[in-house]
C-alpha cells in the first residue's frame, strides 16, 4: 500500500511538472547578418557619417571600425563591431556619460590581440566648438570585453627619436606583448583664404614599438622605417610597411631586421594589409590585391570613388575597405565600408 | 495630541483610575467561557459545580448563584465539562471560543445517585448576541479559509465589510496593526507604503479577524483597525498535509506561471510538547498579472501573447513553526518563529525590451516570539491570568538592479536569493562614498531593441540608477494580566515596551555624482536611529444582567531618539480613553462605543529621503523628527439581531474623526521642497450591514454591504497638502482647511459569500460512489464602487476641479472554489479548482489623470511622438541596430525623413503608453491537489 501511495504521488508530481509554463513574450531579434544588397563587393554601411579604419578581430568573426555618430550632439566617433558577413552592428564602444556629452570623443585605429587585449587611440576635443587640435590624446590599452577600462600606454603628443609624435596609427600586434604602430606628425595648413577651413595633413614618421607588459612606457624604434606611412602585421616576427615616395611594399623580419621589398607598384602604395599570402594596398585611388606567393596583382576599382584602409580577414577570404564617393569637383564624401570576398 | 509628564506618573494614574473598576477584557488570542449551572429538575443554581475545560487544565468553580467564568481560554474548539457530586456530568463537545469574545453556556445537571458516564452533547453558542462582545469583529477561521477561494490572511480579511485592500474604514494604508497570538507586530518604518514583510501561512491559523471599532485598550499603533491572527496549537497525534496548486496544465492564456506547494505537520514531541510547522513555497512567472487589453500593432510582441508580462516573476518562501511547551499545569510556554522571504522582478514599461536592467525587489521578514501563559486552576478562588510575551521582528527591504538571475527550480521558484548592485554600500549607509557615481552604474540609453527602433521612450543599456534599502528591527516586551473581580467582571492591565532600530538608505540617479544643485542629483539619504515606544493600559468590563460596560484607558509614548537633524526631540505622548456599552433589548444586542486612538507616524517621515519624482514633492524631502501621534476618535452604534436560529444581522454606524495625520507641507519658497507635518485631518462616516446564514445543512451565506464617506485635507503624506480656498471670482486666495475624498473613499461595497456542500446521498453514483455528493463549492462575489481620483491638465501640474472629485469605474469580481474529497490507497485528500475573477471582468484600477481613461489620448500620443522625433530626427542606416526593414519604405537602406520615421515614433509612443497596470487581475486558475496524513 505504501509503495502504491508513493508511486501515485510520484506519478502526479512528474505529470504536473512535465507541463511547462507559458513563457512571457520576448523581444524579437531585429539584427541582420547579411548586407542589404547581396553581392561581391557588397555595401556594408549606409550612414551619412564617416566609417573608417576597419580592423579584424583575431578570430575573424567580426571587425571593428570607427563610426561617426551623426545622431549625437557631440558628434563622437565611436568604435563599432560588425559581423564578418555584414548586417547589423553588434556592438558600439562609446563614452555615454552625461559629462562627456559636450565632448567630441574619437576612438580610432583599434587592434585586438589574440589574447583579447585591445589597443586604440583616444582623442577628444572639449566643447566641440571651432577646435582643430585635440585637447587630449592617448594610445590606450584595454580589453575587448571591457574596452572603456583603459590604461594609457602613451600620451599624445610625445617626443621620441628626434621628433614630436602627434598621432599613432595602424596599430598591429605581433605578439601578445608587442604592439607596433606608425608614428605620425600632424599639421593643419589653411585650406582657404582667410583660413576659415584647415586641412589635416598627416606625415608618417616611422614604425615604433611598445612592450605592453613592461608598463607601456618604453617605446623603441624599428630602425630603418623612416617615413613609414602604413603598417601591417604579417606574423609573430614579420611586418609589412609602406614608405612615403617608395613604390615598394617592405617586409621586415623584426628579430633579424632583414628588410625586403615584396612587391613594387607603378605608383606609391599606402594602407597595406596582409593575411596569409594575400596583400592588399591602396595605390592612387584604387585597391590592389596581390598574391604574395604567385605575385599576381588584382586591381580593384570602383568608378567615382576613392578606396582607403583595406583590412583583410585573418583567413584572407574577406576584405573590408573604405569607399568614398567623389563628387564632380573631386571632393570625397564621408566613406562607407564595403566587403569583398575571395575564394 | 496629549502630552504627559512621564510614563511612570501616567501609568500610575491610569492604574488608579481603572482600579476603581473591576472587570475583564479577554486577551486578543483568547476568549472566555461563562455561564450557569443549574439543577435540571428544580432549576436551582448548583453551587460548587466544577467546570473543566479540555480535561481540567483550565476551569472554574460555580458560585452560590451557579455562575462561573473561565478566563484566558485559547481561541479554538474546546471540550467543557460540568460536574457535581450527586449529578450526572454533562460535557459540551466542540465549544468554539473566539478571541476577544465570551462564550455563554448553560448547564442543567440531572440528579443521579449512581456514577454514570457523562452526557456528551454538541453545543455551539450564540456569538452574535453576546452582549459582552462590544467590539465589531469580523472573523474567519482557518477551516473557513480552506473552504473559500482565498489564499492569504490579507485576502481573508478583505472579505470583511469596510475594507479596501488593506485600508479599513476609509483610512489610509498602514493605519492598522497586526496582532499575532496577542503580540503586536507592525512595520513602523513604512507601513503606509510597504508590506509587513512577513506572511503568516493560513495553514497555521485558528482564525483571523478584523476589529474596526472600539477595540481593546490593550492595542495601540492603529487608527482604523486591528488584524488579529491566532495560530493553532499542535494536536494530540501527528498529522499533516501536503498540497500543490498551480496553473500549469491550462492553455497559454490562462497559465500565469503559478506553482505553490504547502507542507504542514503537527503533533506531539513527547512530555506534552506539541509542534506545528508550515512551509509555503510559491513561484509566479507573472507576479502581478493584469487584464489589460492586448495592443493591436502586430509588431508589438504583446499583441500575440498578452497574458504574461516579462521580468515580472515573483517567488516567496514562508516557514513557520510553533512549539507548545507545558511548563506546569497552569503555565504554558509557546515559542513561535516565522520567516518570510519574497523577491520579485518588476516589469517596467520603459524597460519592456531591455528587461535585464529593470528593477527588482527583495523583502525578508522574521518574527520570533515567546509567550508564557499562566492560567488559574479550576479551583482558584481569585483567578489570575498572565501573558508575558517577548517578540523580535526584523524586516529588510531592498529595491534596485539585480546582479544575478538565479536559475529556477520549479516554474519561477528558484529558492535562491537575488543580489543587488551596491547592496553592501547601501547596508553600510555610506553616504560619503555615495556622493560620487556608484560603482557599476551607467547612464541608461534609449533602447535600440524595440520593434520600432527609433530612439524614444524605452530605455536600455543600464538601469535608472535607483537604490533603496531599509531595515526595521524591533524587540518588544509585552505583559498582559487579568484579575477576576467575580463571575461577571474582569480587570485587565498591562503594558509593552519596544526598542526599535531604523536604518535607511536611498540614492537615485546613481550613475551620476551628486550635484551641487540638489534638484538635479540629490544627495544620498540615510538614517540610523533607535526609537523607543512604550504603552500602559488598563481596562475593565462589567456585566450587570444584560448590560455590559467596558472602559479602558491607554497611554502611549514614543521617542524617535533621532539625531538626524543634529538635535534630540522630546518624547511624544498620547492618552486614549475608550468606552463601550452593550445590552440586549427585545432579542437584539445594542452596542454603543466611543474611543480615542493614537499611532506613531511611520518613521520614514522622520528621516530625509530622495525621490526621483518631481511631480510629487521634489527629488529631496526633509524628514521631521519632531512629528507627533496621528490620532482618531470614533463613535459607533451597532445592532445585532438573530432573526432565526441560523441567521443573523449586524448593523454598524460610525463616525471617525482623524487628526494630526502626516502630510507634506511646503518648505520655504522652493516649489519642489516640502517637509512632513501633523497637519492633516479628516472625517470618515459609514454604515455597515452584515447578513449571515450559518453554514448548516448544505449551504450558508454571508452578505456585507458598506456605505461610507471618507474625507481629509490630503489623501496621503506624499501629496502636498491641499490648503486653499476659492473666492467668489474663482481665484485661489489663501490657505484654508478644505476636505476632499480620501484615496480609499469607496462609497459602496458589497461582498457576498456563498458556501454549499452537496449532500453525500445526492446525485448519481458511479460504482457505488457519489459523483456529486460531497462536492463543496464556495462563491465570493464583490461589487465595489469606484475610488476617487483627481483630474489634471495635460501637463499634469494643475488639478482641474477639486481634488479627488472624479471617480473610477466600479469593479466587480466573482471568485469560486470547487473542492472534492478523494482517497488514494487509504490516503485522504482532495482536489480543488480555485478560480479568481471567474467572469474575467476587466476592472479598471487606475486612469490617466489628464484624460480620465486608462490610456492616453491620441493628441497626447501625437505630441509625444513629435517631441521624440524632433529630438532625434536623424536617419537610421541599415547597419544600425535601430534599422527596421519594414519601415524603410523606399528600401534605400536608410530610414529617413518624417514619412519613414514618424510612424515608428507614433508606434513607439503608443506602445510606451499602453495601459498595463491600470487594469486589475484577469481570471486566474489554481488547480490543486492535497493529501492528508
Amino acid at each position: 500500500m505504501r509503495i502504491l501511495r508513493c508511486l501515485t504521488v510520484s506519478t502526479l508530481a512528474t505529470t504536473i511538472l512535465a507541463c511547462d509554463h507559458t513563457a512571457p513574450f520576448t523581444t524579437a531579434d531585429y539584427a541582420s547578418t547579411t548586407p542589404l544588397v547581396p553581392g561581391n563587393p557588397a555595401r556594408l554601411t549606409y550612414d551619412t557619417g564617416t566609417d573608417s579604419r576597419p580592423s579584424w578581430l583575431p578570430d575573424g568573426s567580426a571587425f571593428l571600425y570607427t563610426q561617426e555618430q551623426i545622431g549625437r550632439s557631440d558628434d563622437d566617433r565611436c568604435l563599432a563591431v560588425m559581423p564578418k558577413t555584414g548586417g547589423t552592428i553588434i556592438r558600439t564602444i562609446c563614452t555615454n556619460t552625461d559629462a562627456a556629452g559636450d565632448t567630441l570623443n574619437n576612438f580610432e585605429s583599434p587592434a585586438v590581440s589574440t589574447t583579447g587585449q585591445m589597443a586604440y587611440v583616444r582623442t577628444s576635443v572639449l566643447a566641440n566648438v571651432n577646435r582643430v587640435t585635440p585637447d587630449y590624446g592617448a594610445l590606450v590599452l584595454a580589453t575587448y570585453t571591457a574596452p572603456l577600462s583603459t590604461t594609457v600606454l602613451e600620451p599624445l603628443s610625445y617626443f621620441a627619436f628626434g621628433h614630436s609624435v602627434d598621432m599613432v596609427a595602424d596599430l598591429a600586434w605581433v605578439s601578445p606583448s608587442a604592439l607596433l604602430f606608425v608614428a605620425e606628425q600632424l599639421s593643419y595648413p589653411c585650406a582657404n583664404l582667410g583660413c576659415t577651413r584647415v586641412d589635416t595633413v598627416v606625415t608618417g614618421l616611422d614604425v615604433e614599438r611598445i612592450d605592453v607588459t613592461s608598463g607601456g612606457t618604453v617605446i623603441t624604434l624599428v630602425t630603418g622605417t623612416g617615413q613609414a606611412t602604413s603598417l601591417a602585421a604579417g606574423g609573430p616576427d614579420t611586418i609589412y610597411y609602406t614608405v612615403a615616395g617608395d613604390a615598394g611594399v617592405h617586409r621586415r623580419l623584426l628579430t633579424t631586421s632583414a628588410d625586403t621589398v615584396v612587391f613594387t607598384f607603378g605608383a606609391v602604395p599606402t594602407d597595406v594589409t596582409v593575411a596569409g599570402n594575400l596583400m592588399a594596398v591602396v595605390v592612387g585611388s584604387d585597391l590592389h590585391v596581390v598574391n604574395l606567393q604567385s605575385g599576381t596583382d588584382t586591381p580593384i576599382t570602383m568608378a567615382f570613388t576613392h578606396l582607403h584602409h583595406p583590412a583583410l580577414s585573418p583567413d584572407r577570404h574577406l576584405l573590408v575597405a573604405e569607399v568614398a564617393a567623389i563628387d564632380s569637383v573631386g571632393a570625397e564624401a564621408p566613406p562607407d565600408l564595403w566587403l569583398w570576398s575571395f575564394p | 495630541m496629549n502630552r504627559g509628564r512621564g510614563i511612570t506618573q501616567c501609568g500610575l494614574a491610569l492604574l488608579l483610575l481603572t482600579g476603581a473598576w473591576s472587570g475583564r477584557v479577554a486577551a486578543q488570542s483568547t476568549g472566555a467561557i461563562d455561564g450557569r449551572v443549574t439543577d435540571e429538575a428544580t432549576k436551582h443554581p448548583l453551587k460548587s459545580a466544577l467546570i473543566w475545560v479540555d480535561g481540567g487544565r483550565q476551569g472554574a468553580t460555580a458560585d452560590s448563584d451557579g455562575a462561573f467564568r473561565v478566563r484566558d481560554v485559547r481561541s479554538g474548539w474546546h471540550r467543557v465539562r460540568a460536574a457535581r457530586i450527586g449529578y450526572r456530568p454533562v460535557i459540551l463537545d466542540s465549544v468554539l471560543v473566539r478571541s476577544g469574545e465570551t462564550v455563554h453556556l448553560e448547564f442543567a445537571l440531572a440528579p443521579q445517585a449512581l456514577t454514570l458516564d457523562s452526557i456528551v452533547v454538541v453545543g455551539e453558542v450564540d456569538r452574535v448576541l453576546d452582549p459582552l462582545a462590544t467590539a465589531d469583529i469580523q472573523r474567519i477561521t482557518g477551516a473557513e479559509i480552506r473552504r473559500l477561494p482565498v489564499t492569504t490572511v490579507q485576502e481573508a480579511v478583505a472579505l470583511s465589510a469596510g475594507t479596501v485592500g488593506e485600508s479599513y474604514r476609509g483610512g489610509r494604508i498602514g493605519e492598522s496593526a497586526f496582532i499575532l497570538d496577542g503580540l503586536g507586530v507592525k512595520n513602523q518604518l513604512d507601513a503606509s507604503t510597504n508590506t509587513l514583510g512577513i506572511q503568516v501561512p493560513t495553514e497555521i491559523l485558528t482564525e483571523a479577524s478584523l476589529v474596526t471599532n472600539a477595540f481593546s485598550a490593550r492595542y495601540g499603533q492603529a487608527l482604523s483597525g486591528i488584524v488579529n491572527v491566532v495560530t493553532r496549537d499542535a494536536g494530540d497525534r501527528w498529522s499533516g498535509r501536503v498540497a500543490y496548486e498551480g496553473d500549469r496544465p491550462l492553455p497559454a492564456a490562462d497559465d500565469h506561471g503559478l506553482d505553490r506547494a504547502v507542507f504542514t505537520a503537527d503533533g506531539p514531541l513527547g512530555r506534552g510538547i506539541g509542534f506545528v510547522g508550515v512551509l509555503n513555497a510559491q513561484g509566479q512567472v507573472d507576479g502581478d498579472p493584469v487584464n489589460a487589453p492586448a495592443p493591436t500593432d502586430p509588431h508589438d510582441p504583446r499583441t500575440a501573447e498578452p497574458w504574461v508580462l516579462p521580468h515580472d516573476g515573483a517567488e516567496r518562501l514562508d516557514a513557520a513553526g510553533k512549539l507548545t511547551i507545558p511548563v506546569s499545569t497552569q503555565n504554558t510556554l509557546r515559542l513561535f518563529g516565522l520567516r518570510s522571504a519574497a523577491q520579485q522582478y518588476l516589469f517596467d514599461p520603459a524597460y519592456k525590451y531591455d528587461e535585464t536592467f529593470a528593477p527588482a525587489t527583495r523583502t525578508v521578514g522574521s518574527l520570533y516570539s515567546a509567550h508564557l501563559q499562566h492560567v488559574s486552576s479550576p479551583e482558584a478562588r481569585h483567578p489570575f491570568g498572565a501573558d508575558l510575551r517577548v517578540g523580535y521582528f526584523d524586516q529588510e527591504f531592498i529595491r534596485g538592479v539585480p546582479t544575478n538571475q538565479p536559475g529556477t527550480l520549479v516554474g519561477a521558484f528558484s529558492g535562491q536569493t537575488l543580489h543587488f548592485l551596491d547592496e553592501g554600500l547601501a547596508r553600510a549607509k555610506d553616504t560619503t562614498a555615495a556622493m560620487g557615481a556608484l560603482p557599476g552604474y551607467q547612464a541608461p540609453q534609449l533602447s535600440s531593441n524595440t520593434p520600432w527602433g527609433v530612439p524614444g521612450f524605452f530605455l536600455g543599456g543600464a538601469s535608472r540608477g535607483d537604490l533603496d534599502w531599509n531595515r526595521f528591527r524591533e524587540l518588544r516586551l509585552q505583559g498582559d494580566f487579568t484579575v477576576a473581580g467575580g463571575p461577571t467582571t474582569d480587570f485587565n492591565f498591562g503594558g509593552e515596551l519596544e526598542q526599535q532600530h531604523v536604518e535607511t538608505f536611498q540614492r537615485i540617479l546613481a550613475y551620476l555624482p551628486v550635484s551641487s544643485l540638489k534638484d538635479t542629483v540629490p544627495p544620498p539619504a540615510a538614517s540610523d536611529f533607535h526609537p523607543q515606544s512604550a504603552a500602559l493600559y488598563g481596562e475593565t468590563q462589567m456585566r450587570i444582567e444584560d448590560i455590559a460596560l467596558t472602559f479602558g484607558l491607554r497611554y502611549d509614548q514614543f521617542n524617535p531618539r533621532s539625531a538626524t537633524l543634529g538635535r534630540r526631540f522630546s518624547p511624544q505622548r498620547s492618552i486614549s480613553p475608550r468606552f463601550a456599552m452593550s445590552t440586549v433589548l427585545h432579542g437584539a444586542t445594542f452596542v454603543a462605543s466611543w474611543g480615542h486612538f493614537a499611532e506613531a507616524p511611520d518613521f520614514q517621515y522622520l528621516v530625509n529621503s530622495a525621490f526621483d519624482d518631481t511631480t510629487r514633492t521634489g527629488r529631496f524631502r526633509q524628514g521631521n523628527p519632531d512629528l507627533g501621534f496621528e490620532t482618531a476618535t470614533q463613535y459607533e452604534f451597532s445592532v445585532r439581531i438573530r432573526p432565526t436560529d441560523q441567521t443573523s444581522v449586524r448593523i454598524n454606524g460610525y463616525v471617525k474623526r482623524l487628526d494630526g495625520l502626516v502630510a507634506s507641507v511646503p518648505l520655504s519658497v522652493n516649489p519642489d521642497s516640502s517637509i512632513f507635518g501633523n497637519t492633516d485631518y479628516g472625517t470618515v462616516k459609514g454604515a455597515e450591514l452584515i447578513l449571515e446564514r450559518e453554514l448548516r445543512g448544505w449551504w450558508g451565506a454571508r452578505v456585507s454591504y458598506t456605505l461610507q464617506d471618507a474625507e481629509a485635507t490630503s489623501s496621503n503624506p506624499f501629496v502636498l497638502l491641499n490648503q486653499f480656498t476659492i473666492d467668489s471670482l474663482g481665484d485661489t486666495i489663501r490657505p484654508a482647511r478644505v476636505q476632499f475624498p480620501l484615496d480609499y473613499d469607496r462609497r459602496q461595497s458589497l461582498t457576498v459569500v456563498l458556501q454549499a456542500r452537496v449532500p453525500d446521498s445526492l446525485g448519481p453514483r458511479l460504482a457505488g460512489s457519489p459523483i456529486l455528493g460531497g462536492l463543496e463549492m464556495a462563491l465570493i462575489g464583490r461589487y465595489n464602487s469606484g475610488l476617487p481620483y483627481s483630474k489634471t491638465n495635460l501637463a499634469g501640474d494643475t488639478i482641474i476641479g477639486l481634488p479627488n472629485s472624479n471617480r473610477l469605474p466600479s469593479q466587480t469580481q466573482v471568485d469560486m472554489l470547487l473542492r472534492r474529497s478523494i482517497s488514494v490507497f487509504g490516503w485522504r485528500g482532495g482536489v480543488y479548482l480555485d478560480v479568481r475573477n471567474l467572469l474575467n471582468a476587466v476592472n479598471i484600477e487606475a486612469v490617466r489623470r489628464d484624460v480620465g481613461t486608462p490610456g492616453p489620448s491620441s493628441g497626447e500620443i501625437n505630441a509625444m511622438a513629435t517631441a521624440a522625433y524632433n529630438a532625434n530626427p536623424q536617419p537610421i542606416p541599415y547597419e544600425s541596430p535601430r534599422y527596421r526593414a519594414w519601415a524603410d519604405l523606399n528600401h534605400d537602406g536608410v530610414i529617413s525623413g518624417q514619412a519613414e520615421l514618424m510612424p515608428l515614433y507614433l508606434a513607439a509612443a503608443r506602445d510606451f503608453t499602453q495601459p498595463i497596470f491600470q487594469y486589475g487581475p484577469p481570471r486566474l486558475f489554481r488547480i490543486g491537489i492535497e493529501f492528508e496524513f
